[in-house]
This record gives structure tokens, C-alpha cells and sequence, in this order.
């Protein structure tokens, strides 16, 4: 009986650990790379999210269960399955709701114990749990979707009329979980990160204003100027397509376009490739 | 987009030419994986990390040269930029204000130039910052001891004249250490068995 017990509770253990396979795919999760930054706040933010995640699912779940049981057969007679629509709905949050706890708790376990975040969260991520709870939460907003749909396209129903109004708090309980993930996020993480993070902010170049800036073929007759790219450190060979910036600096054109596409500055002096001033540049130069 | 591994390998390259010189090095991990890297930097004369050697961290991002490599201290340390606990950097080139002529070489420069010049009005360890703004000796103090108990390296004769010392014949001791990267405790393991 206790070696079935230790066995099950091996097994499940597992199921919130890392399978050993897992290593590949470290770079892919962008929650590793918000934990990896910012360590703290960021074990903060998904302490706090994961805790109300599973409370408000159960406490969401409870009413609705009771008006379930109670009026399951008169809500029969609406015209939308809004009563499957709310049971599924129970189920999908009941289901996540202890990965959740899981999750929290090794979270303040580790905390306390002064020990790494990131490669607690690496763990989790990889897990099994986790990948089953994220398939179950492209579930729930699938469902949920629909169950918008089905609330507008219900007409009123006389033989059940707590039905429409309990899927409506339904869903403005899921919406208020949103927003707040959300509120909870902007006041976890400092300011810079929100900048450079989330919206990115319109530092790259468009195709056209790359294509502004000409191309010149390299020779070896180029004086005074750069004979390598300081993009992919390699020698410019003859013929090469360079494409100069308004500074003067030539990278090789494939280099230079996909920098530009993310950040319109020249790599090597950081002058923003749109603001056109020879006379700085001059200076630049000259220093 | 694949990383450019031609760049990396020219870089390590790069940075072993001049290592002594400049007291900062890198080196892969493991063989065959051009990802995952392994610099090291000498504590800047003068400072309180002078004598250590510290070991960062290093992970090449499948955008790179175009996305900063990812950069944390495995060593700890004691600086108002790096977190105690994790060893995570705030590094500016290390985020917004990275260019992709900057290299694995010139970063670790940068490392080296913060642990000479903190920052502790952009901290990344606000206890650390606070430390170094309102009890600056205190400071000192307790970089100075994180330096030497976390980051000295015995020079590589100790070490095998530690293991020789246990009764291991010296040829076997060198081959363990070359096995290891000069791991003490690591070659002690494999000695053992």
C-alpha cells in the first residue's frame, strides 16, 4: 500500500518535472527570457497570477455547480447549450487549478530557500504539467469564444432565466482575470522592460527607407574606408554589394538590411540612419 | 534565422589572441555546441575584485549577431549591477543598446569596465546599490571576501599538488585536471571513479 502510494506520488512528481529531453527547446519558452532578466519580479508576477488563476477557478466553478445541479433539466429548454457551455467551462478551470497551486507553491518553496528561480521555472515550463495546461488553455478560450457567440445569440428563456445571466458573469469574471493579469504585469516589471519588451517600440527601418540608402560594389580601390563587415566580421571580398548609411560606414547589403530592419541605427556609430546630417556626422568623423 | 556560427567561431578566435593581455577570455561549453559559451574575467587591478577570476555565463541567441548574446555571472559576486542571487547583469549594451559590432570580446570588456566603474543608480541588486552608496567600506568589505571566497582560482600547480598529495601518480592527476577544464573537485571525482 505505501510503496503504491511513493510510486504514484513518483509519478506524479514527474509530472512537474523536466523530462531530461527537454534541453533543446531552453531558448524557445519567452517566459525563460522575462525570468532570466528580471528574476525577481518576475517569479512575483507569475506567484501572483497562478495563485488567483486556480483560487477564482474554484471559487468561479462552486455557483456555478449548485445552479447546474439544481436547474439542470429546465435549462434543457434554451435555445444555446449555455448549460454545457458553463459545465465545460467548470471543468477546464478545475482542471488547471492544481497545476496552478503546483506551480505557486514550488515557487515560494524555492523563494524561501534563496535558491535559483530561473531553473525552477525552467523545470516547470518543460514539464509535462505545463505543456498539458497550456494545451487546455488554447481549450478554454477556444471555448470561450464560443460561449460568447452562444450568450449573444441566445433569446430569453423563460424556463430557466438564471441561465443567460450566470454565463454573463461567467464571462465578465474571465475578462476581470484578464485585465488584471495584465494590471499585475505593468506594475511588476520596471518601466524599460515594458518599453523594449512587449509593444516594441518602432525602432526598425521598413524596406523602403532601407532601399533609400545606396549600394556601392566593393573594390579593392576604396581608400581610407572599412575592408570588412562589422556586421558578420568578415573581409569584403571584390564585387562585393555594400550599402552605405548616411555616416559614411559600408556593411555588407544582406548585414546591414536585416540590422536596419531591426534597429535603424549604424552598428558601428549609432547614428539613426533617418536623421540626415552631414555636418554631425562630419564632426563625428573628425573626433 | 540560423545563428551565424562563422562569426562565433572568428570571435573565439579573436579572443584568444590577446587573452593575456586583455584578462578577458571565452570557450565553448562542450565541443559541437557553438551555443552555449563559457567566458571568464579578471577582476580589475585596484578594485575589490582584484585576484578573481569570474566565470559568465554565456548563451548565443539564434539571432545573433542581431540580438545580444544572453550574459550572466556563474561566479558570485558582489556588485550593485549584478544580482547576488542569480548573477543576472544590467548591462545596457547587454539589452537596448546592443549593435552588432559589438562582440563576445568587446562585451566582456564592458563586464570588466563595470566592475571597475558600478552603477549603482541603474542597480540590478538594490541591496548591494544601497550598500554601495550609504556604507561604501562595508562595500568593499564584503566584495573584497566574496572575491576570495567564491572567485579565487588556485593557480593549476596547487591543484595538482593538492591531488598528488592524496596519493594519485602525477600523470594521472594532469590527465584528470585536462579532462575536467582543471576542475579540481571535478577531477578528484573522476579519479576516484
Amino acid at each position: 500500500m505505501t510503496a503504491m502510494a511513493l510510486r504514484l506520488s513518483d509519478r506524479l512528481r514527474g509530472f512537474f518535472d523536466a523530462a531530461d529531453g527537454a534541453e533543446g527547446e531552453l531558448a524557445a519558452d519567452p517566459l525563460l527570457d522575462v525570468v532570466h532578466q528580471y528574476p525577481e519580479e518576475a517569479a512575483w508576477f507569475i506567484k501572483v497570477v497562478m495563485f488567483f488563476g486556480s483560487i477564482s477557478g474554484v471559487i468561479i466553478s462552486i455557483p456555478c455547480g449548485v445552479f447546474l445541479t439544481m436547474y439542470w433539466a429546465p435549462c434543457g429548454q434554451c435555445n444555446r447549450p449555455l448549460r454545457y457551455w458553463i459545465l465545460v467551462h467548470c471543468v477546464l478551470q478545475l482542471l488547471q487549478a492544481p497545476v496552478r497551486l503546483v506551480f505557486f507553491l514550488r515557487l515560494c518553496h524555492v523563494q524561501s530557500l534563496n535558491n535559483n528561480i530561473q531553473e525552477c521555472v525552467r523545470q516547470l515550463t518543460h514539464s509535462a504539467a505545463w505543456r498539458t495546461s497550456k494545451v487546455v488553455s488554447i481549450i478554454t478560450y477556444g471555448w470561450f469564444i464560443l460561449g460568447i457567440v452562444w450568450l449573444l445569440n441566445s433569446t430569453y428563456c423563460k424556463p430557466c432565466p438564471g441561465l443567460y445571466r450566470l454565463s454573463l458573469a461567467v464571462i465578465f469574471a474571465a475578462v476581470a482575470r484578464l485585465l488584471m493579469t495584465l494590471i499585475v504585469f505593468y506594475h511588476s516589471f520596471p518601466p524599460r522592460f515594458q518599453g523594449q519588451g512587449l509593444p516594441p517600440k518602432p525602432r526598425g527601418a521598413n524596406q523602403e527607407l532601407i532601399d533609400s540608402m545606396p549600394l556601392i560594389v566593393y573594390s579593392q580601390e576604396m581608400r581610407g574606408e572599412e575592408t570588412s563587415c562589422a556586421v558578420c566580421l568578415s573581409d569584403f571580398d571584390r564585387d562585393a554589394v555594400l550599402r552605405r548609411l548616411p555616416c559614411g560606414h559600408s556593411f555588407h547589403r544582406g548585414c546591414i538590411d536585416k540590422w536596419l530592419k531591426r534597429n535603424k541605427v549604424c552598428p558601428l556609430c549609432l547614428q539613426d540612419i533617418e536623421v540626415q546630417s552631414p555636418k554631425t556626422s562630419k564632426v563625428k568623423k573628425a573626433i | 534565422m540560423p545563428t551565424d556560427f562563422r562569426r562565433v567561431k572568428k570571435e573565439l578566435q579573436e579572443c584568444a589572441k590577446d587573452e593575456a593581455l586583455t584578462g578577458v577570455s571565452a570557450r565553448l561549453k562542450n565541443e559541437d555546441d557553438l551555443t552555449q559559451l563559457e567566458g571568464k574575467i579578471k577582476g580589475p587591478q585596484g578594485t575589490s575584485y582584484e585576484g578573481g577570476v569570474f566565470k559568465v555565463d554565456i548563451e548565443i541567441p539564434d539571432s545573433y549577431p542581431f540580438e545580444p548574446p544572453k550574459m550572466k555571472f556563474s561566479t558570485k559576486i558582489w556588485h550593485p549591477n549584478v544580482s547576488s542571487q542569480t548573477g543576472a547583469i544590467c548591462l545596457d549594451i547587454l539589452k537596448d543598446k546592443w549593435s552588432p559590432a559589438l562582440t563576445l570580446k568587446t562585451a566582456l570588456l564592458s563586464l570588466q569596465a563595470l566592475l571597475s566603474a558600478p552603477e549603482p543608480t541603474d542597480p540590478q541588486d538594490a541591496q548591494v546599490a544601497e550598500q554601495y552608496l550609504k556604507e561604501r567600506e562595508k562595500f568593499e568589505q564584503t566584495a573584497a571576501f566574496w572575491t576570495s571566497s567564491y572567485a579565487s582560482e588556485s593557480s593549476s600547480d596547487e591543484i595538482v599538488e593538492r591531488l598528488c598529495g592524496m596519493g594519485f601518480g602525477k600523470d594521472q592527476v594532469l590527465e584528470a585536471l585536462d579532462a575536467t577544464d582543471g576542475d579540481e573537485n571535478a577531477a578528484l571525482e573522476k579519479l576516484l571513479g
